[in-house]
C-alpha cells in the first residue's frame, strides 16, 4: 500500500463541541437525523466528586483489514489500494446492513435510501462519493477534511499515519504500534485531572 | 455489537477509549513529507473554496449566533447558495491568535441551518381584526408608523419601552427610537437579565463588571474558573483555543462549580462547590493568603482602600470554617488560595454569570473580585486583562447628521434615583414589567431579538403580553413573543446581510481589531436585515432625510472612514485589522472603573445603600467583605422545595435565540447519550443522589416545581453534578421559547415576578424546587 491515511485525536483537547460532526455534515449534505458519520462520545467514569470525563471524536477508521468490507455480499466496500481509505459503491450497495453489524465502532450508517454511507475522508462530497476519486495524495485540489479543518480544540487531525506519527507522545505512538486493532487513529493519553491520575489509570488497569 | 466483532483482537470502542485513557511521554518519530490536516497545521489548497467544485466562490461573514463575530469564509455554489462556512486563520475572534487556525464552533456552522431554515418568518406581519395577517414591507412600515403615532397622542412615549437586544442593528434601532420617536424606556440586557449581581459590585470596586471574565492568557500562569465554562460557552473561540493552549504551556486550572463542566474535566483540580456558597471560599482564600503574607503589599498600600477593614472580616474565616460551608476539602481551599497568590500577578479569574444570577451572589461576588486586590492582579501580565478597543466613526456625525435627541426631558419609567419601578440603586427591572403592564404604566413594547419571556417570570408575561396596546418585534423566529406581536418584521440572518464590529476581547492580548465583512447571500425569503428595516421605519416616520445611506454597506464604510478602510477592503484582509499594541496598568493613569485611584474592597462610601439594604431585609449587610448563608438575599431552599435549580447554556446553542435548529439539538440530544428518545428539549442535570430515591433514571420526563410554576423536561442523571443542585441545560426551551410548541422545559416559569435583586435587578435564577418522576411517558 502506497499510503495508509487516518486520524490523530488528541481528548485533551477535545472540548466535545461537535463541531467536527456538524461540519461533517455539511460538506456532505447529511441532513437526515440520525445519519452520523462522525460522532462525539461523552464519557464520564468516577463517582462524585472523583471523576473523569473525556470526549471522543469518532467515525470511520479506515482499518486495515475492515471487516465491513470482508462481510459486504456485494462487494461494495473497498479497501482502496492507494490510501488505505474505505469507500462504498452505492450503486453496488443492496442495503442488506451486514456491514452494520460487522463494525464494532458503528461507522456504517444509513439514510432513508437504505444504502450505506459512511466517512470517505473527503475524497469527495456526499453519500458514496470517492469510490473513483484519484489517491488522496495525488488529487490536485484535495478537500482538507472538514472535521479536523473546524476543529475548535485542535484535538482532530488528519494525514498519512506515518506524518501523523510525528506529533504523537511516545506513549500514543507507542500504543499504535503495539495495538492488536487495525483501526488507523491515533489517540494520545487524557491526562484530565492531574489530582485524579490515580482514578485513570485504576480504569484501564483491568 | 456481534460476538465476531467483539473476538476480532478485542478491540471495542471500550478499549478505544481505555486507550486515551493511560499516562504520556514523548517519543521523536520521523519527518513529515506531505501535508497532515487539522486545525492549526498547513494546509494544501483553500479548503472552502475547493469543496464545492467549479464555479464555487468564496464570500465572507462574521458569524452572529452568539454575537461574537468570529470570521468566516462561506463557499457558494454556482447558484450563489451558501454551501459551507469555514473559520479564519489569525482572527480575533475565531482563532488563538496570529499565524494560528481559524474555526467555527458547532452554532457558527449551524448558520447554514439557520439562513435556509423553513423554520423562520418569512414575511412581515400586522395584527388586523385581532389576527396577525402577512403584509407588504410597505404595510408594516406605514402600519407601525401610524400606531407609534398614535400611541405618542394617546398615552405618551414615557409608557412605551424598546428592549435592548442582541440584533445586528440594535444600536440603531435604539438611535432611531430613542432620539429620533422620542422614547425614553430602553431596557439593557446585563444587569437586569445576564449577570447583575457580579456586574454591579465589580463596577463598585473598580474591576470593571465585565472584566471578571478577562484572563490574559498568554502570560497566566493559574486561572481560576469560577461560575463560568469558558470550553463551552466561549465569548468567541479565542477564549477555548487560548485556555487550552495555556493549560498545555503548564498554567493551573482550577474550576469552581457545582457542575462538573466540560472545563472541570480539563482543570487540574475541581472544587464542587455547594451553589451560592462561593463568598464563603473567597473570604477563606483570602485568609489564608494574608495570613501566609501572600498578598501584594505594594497594590494593597498603594491602590486600594480598605484593606483593613477586609483583613478583619476574614480573620476568623479558615479553611475550616469553608469547607463547613462549601462542602469542599479544607486542604484543596488552603492549596488553591496558595498557589493563586504565589503565581499572582500572572493568575486570573474567569468568572461571569454563574456568580452573577442571584441575590445572593451580590455580597458573594464581592469577596471573589476582592482577590484579585489582594493578590494585585489586575490588569498585569498574565492577570485580569482590560482590554482597549478599535474606536469608530459616528456615522450620523460623518454625515453631518445632528440628531434631534427627542427622549431628553422625557422622564424614564424604568430608570433613575426615586423611580418607583427600579432599584434601590435606580436600576432597571425586567421582572417589574409585567406589574407595570397591569397598572398601565407600560402601554406598548419594542423587542429586536431578546426574549423576555425566558428571562423572568414567564407566567407573569404571558398575562401581561395580551395588555399592551402597541407591541413591535423584530425576529427570525416565531414565539410566544412574536406572536402576541401587533407588528412582526422578519429579520435576515447574518449570512445575508453585511457586518462590522470592534473590540476588545479576543485574541491578540495587546491589540484592539475591526472586522467587518459583506453580505454573503441575498435575503432569503421577504425578510430584511436589521439595517433596512429601521431605515424603512424611519422612512415612514418621516425620518429619512436623517438616514441617507443606500444600504448597510455604505452605513458601516461611514464609520471606516478614520482608518481609510471599506467593508471590501476588510474582506481583502481576510475581514480584520488590529491595531496599534496596548500596554497593563492601565489604572495607574486612568485610574479604576469606580471613578476613583483606588480598587475599593470595602464600598464604605456607598454607606447609604447598605444601611437601607440591611433595614429592607432585616439583617446586618455590611459594605466590606462579608458571608451571608444562601437565601439572605435570594430564597433558602426548604422541606418541600429542597434542590437549588440553576441552570446553563451548552456549546449548541446561544441565549434562546436558535433552539429551533434540529442539527444543534440532535447533537445536544447526543452528547447526553439520549439520542435514541425521539425528545429534543433540555435536559435536567441531576445527581444519583438526588435522582434513585425518587425513582429517576436518565431518559425519563420528570417535572420541575416551584410555588410559582411546573415544567416538564428529560432528565440526565450525572455523577457529575453536586447533590441537592440540579441544572436545566440549556435554558431557553419550551413555553415562550422559539420552539414553545416543541419539547423542553422554560425554567424561568418557575421565577416568580418579585424574585430578583434588589440592588441590581437581577433575575434570580437560583430556584428552590422539587423533583418528580412523571409516569408512563417514556419518550
Amino acid at each position: 500500500m502506497s499510503e495508509q491515511w487516518g486520524f490523530y485525536f488528541d481528548p485533551n483537547r477535545c472540548i466535545g463541541c461537535h463541531a467536527c460532526a456538524i461540519a461533517c455534515k455539511n460538506r456532505h449534505g447529511v441532513d437526515e437525523e440520525g445519519v452520523d458519520w462522525r460522532r462525539v462520545e461523552h464519557v464520564e467514569s468516577g463517582t462524585f466528586p472523583d471523576l473523569t470525563g473525556t470526549n471522543i471524536s469518532l467515525s470511520c477508521m479506515h482499518c486495515a483489514d475492515p471487516p465491513c468490507a470482508k462481510v459486504c455480499p456485494a462487494g461494495a466496500i473497498e479497501k482502496r489500494e492507494s490510501d488505505g481509505i474505505v469507500t462504498v459503491d452505492q450503486d453496488a450497495c443492496i442495503g442488506c446492513h451486514y456491514c452494520g453489524w460487522a463494525c464494532p465502532y458503528g461507522a456504517p450508517q444509513y439514510g432513508s435510501d437504505g444504502l450505506m454511507q459512511k466517512c470517505n475522508l473527503c475524497l469527495d462530497t456526499g453519500p458514496g462519493s470517492g469510490v473513483d476519486s484519484p489517491a488522496k495524495q495525488d488529487q490536485e485540489r484535495p478537500l482538507k477534511p472538514a472535521c479536523a479543518d473546524e476543529c475548535v480544540g485542535e484535538a482532530l487531525h488528519v494525514g498519512p499515519m506515518d506524518e501523523l506519527m510525528d506529533r504523537a507522545s511516545q506513549k500514543a505512538a507507542e500504543a499504535f504500534r503495539d495495538s492488536d486493532d487495525d483501526v488507523n487513529i491515533i489517540v494520545e493519553p487524557f491526562s484530565g485531572n492531574a489530582d485524579r491520575t490515580d482514578v485513570a489509570e485504576e480504569e484501564t488497569a483491568d | 455489537m456481534s460476538d465476531s466483532s467483539q473476538k476480532r483482537r478485542g478491540i471495542t470502542r471500550r478499549s478505544l477509549l481505555k486507550t486515551g485513557a493511560a499516562g504520556a511521554a514523548v517519543l521523536a518519530l520521523g519527518e513529515a513529507a506531505s501535508p497532515v490536516w487539522g486545525a492549526g497545521t498547513g494546509a494544501i489548497g483553500d479548503a472552502s473554496a475547493s469543496s464545492a467544485g467549479s464555479g464555487a466562490q468564496t464570500a465572507f461573514g462574521n458569524c452572529w449566533m452568539c454575537h461574537k463575530l468570529c470570521g468566516m469564509k462561506v463557499t457558494l455554489n454556482a447558484d450563489g447558495r451558501a454551501e459551507e462556512l469555514h473559520g479564519i486563520d489569525g482572527h480575533p475572534r475565531g482563532s488563538a491568535g496570529p499565524g494560528t487556525n481559524g474555526t467555527l464552533c458547532p452554532k457558527g456552522l449551524s448558520q447554514l441551518e439557520k439562513a435556509y431554515s423553513p423554520k423562520r418568518i418569512k414575511q412581515p406581519y400586522i395584527r388586523k381584526d385581532g389576527e396577525l395577517q402577512a403584509a407588504t414591507w410597505e404595510e408594516a412600515f406605514s402600519y407601525a408608523a401610524d400606531r407609534l403615532q398614535t400611541f405618542e397622542s394617546t398615552h405618551g412615549f414615557e409608557k412605551f419601552l424598546n428592549w435592548e437586544g442582541w440584533g445586528t442593528s440594535g444600536a440603531l434601532f435604539e438611535t432611531l427610537l430613542k432620539d429620533f420617536v422620542g422614547i425614553p424606556n430602553h431596557m439593557p440586557h446585563p444587569t437586569p437579565t445576564c449577570f447583575g449581581s457580579m456586574a454591579v459590585p465589580g463596577t463598585l470596586m473598580g474591576l470593571g463588571g465585565g472584566n471578571i471574565r478577562w484572563v490574559d492568557y498568554p502570560n497566566t500562569k493559574y486561572v481560576l474558573v469560577w461560575g463560568r465554562d469558558p470550553l463551552e460557552t466561549f465569548s468567541g473561540q479565542w477564549e477555548a483555543k487560548q485556555l487550552l493552549d495555556a493549560r498545555d504551556r503548564g498554567a493551573t486550572i482550577v474550576t469552581i462549580d457545582p457542575v462538573y463542566t466540560e472545563t472541570a474535566k480539563k482543570s487540574d483540580k475541581w472544587l464542587p462547590i455547594k451553589p451560592r456558597t462561593d463568598g464563603a471560599l473567597a473570604l477563606a482564600m483570602a485568609h489564608v493568603i494574608i495570613d501566609e503574607g501572600l498578598y501584594d503589599e505594594e497594590f494593597v498600600e498603594n491602590y486600594t482602600h480598605g484593606f483593613e477593614t477586609y483583613k478583619a472580616a476574614v480573620a476568623d474565616k479558615t479553611p475550616e470554617w469553608a469547607a463547613e460551608k462549601t462542602g469542599l476539602d479544607p486542604a484543596d481551599i488552603r492549596d488553591v488560595a496558595i498557589g493563586f497568590a504565589k503565581a499572582a500577578p500572572s493568575a486570573g479569574i474567569n468568572s461571569w454569570t454563574g456568580l452573577g444570577q442571584s441575590p445572593d451572589f451580590f455580597k458573594g461576588a464581592q469577596n471573589v473580585v476582592a482577590l484579585l486586590g489582594l493578590v494585585g492582579a489586575i490588569d498585569r501580565p498574565g492577570g485580569q486583562r482590560w482590554w482597549k478597543s478599535m474606536p469608530l466613526e459616528d456615522p450620523f456625525a460623518v454625515r453631518g447628521i445632528e440628531l434631534p435627541h427627542k427622549a431628553e426631558g422625557v422622564p424614564s419609567t424604568i430608570t433613575g434615583p426615586g423611580v418607583e419601578y427600579a432599584t434601590m440603586i435606580g436600576k432597571p427591572v425586567q421582572n417589574n414589567v409585567p406589574k407595570m403592564i397591569r397598572n398601565g404604566d407600560i402601554r406598548g413594547m419594542s423587542v429586536y431579538y431578546r426574549n423576555p419571556l425566558t428571562s423572568g417570570a414567564t407566567n407573569e408575561w404571558l398575562d401581561a403580553l395580551d395588555q399592551l396596546d402597541l407591541f413591535i418585534t423584530i425576529d427570525a423566529f416565531w414565539s410566544e413573543l412574536t406572536r402576541h406581536a401587533d407588528v412582526v418584521f422578519p429579520e435576515a440572518s447574518q449570512l445575508e446581510k453585511p457586518m462590522l464590529g470592534t473590540g476588545g476581547h479576543g485574541a491578540y492580548p495587546n491589540q484592539g481589531w475591526i472586522t467587518g465583512s459583506r453580505a454573503a447571500i441575498e435575503p432569503q425569503w421577504d425578510t430584511k436585515s436589521g439595517f433596512d428595516i429601521v431605515k424603512g421605519l424611519a422612512d415612514a416616520l418621516g425620518y429619512g432625510d436623517s438616514f441617507p445611506w443606500e444600504d448597510e454597506e455604505a452605513y458601516f464604510n461611514d464609520q471606516l472612514v478614520g482608518y481609510g478602510l471599506t467593508l471590501e477592503a476588510l474582506e481583502e484582509r481576510d475581514t480584520f485589522v488590529v491595531g496599534d499594541e496596548f500596554g497593563y496598568e492601565k489604572w495607574k493613569k486612568a485610574g479604576f472603573a469606580n471613578g476613583s485611584d483606588k480598587f475599593w474592597f470595602d464600598l464604605d462610601k456607598k454607606a447609604k445603600l447598605f444601611a437601607g439594604l440591611s433595614k429592607k431585609v432585616g439583617v446586618d449587610i455590611q459594605s466590606g467583605p462579608q458571608w451571608l448563608e444562601p437565601g439572605t438575599l435570594g430564597k433558602p431552599v426548604t422541606a418541600e422545595h429542597p434542590l437549588e435549580m440553576i441552570d446553563s447554556r451548552t456549546v449548541f446553542f446561544s441565549h434562546g435565540g436558535d433552539q429551533a435548529l434540529d442539527k444543534p439539538l440532535e447533537q445536544l440530544a447526543e452528547s447526553v447519550g439520549l439520542e435514541h428518545k425521539s425528545y429534543r428539549g433540555n435536559y435536567l442535570f441531576i445527581n444519583p443522589a438526588d435522582a434513585t430515591p425518587r425513582g429517576i433514571e436518565s431518559g425519563d420526563m420528570v417535572a420541575i416545581e416551584s410555588p410559582h410554576g411546573v415544567e416538564t423536561l428529560m432528565a440526565k442523571v450525572t455523577e457529575g453534578i453536586v447533590p441537592g443542585t440540579v441544572n436545566v441545560e440549556p435554558y431557553g426551551f419550551g413555553l415562550g421559547s422559539v420552539q414553545p410548541d416543541e419539547e423542553g422545559a422554560n425554567n424561568m416559569s418557575l421565577n416568580s415576578e418579585t424574585d430578583f435583586d434588589i440592588v441590581t435587578g437581577q433575575v434570580d435564577r437560583h430556584i428552590p424546587i422539587q423533583v418528580r418522576k412523571l409516569g408512563g411517558d417514556d419518550r
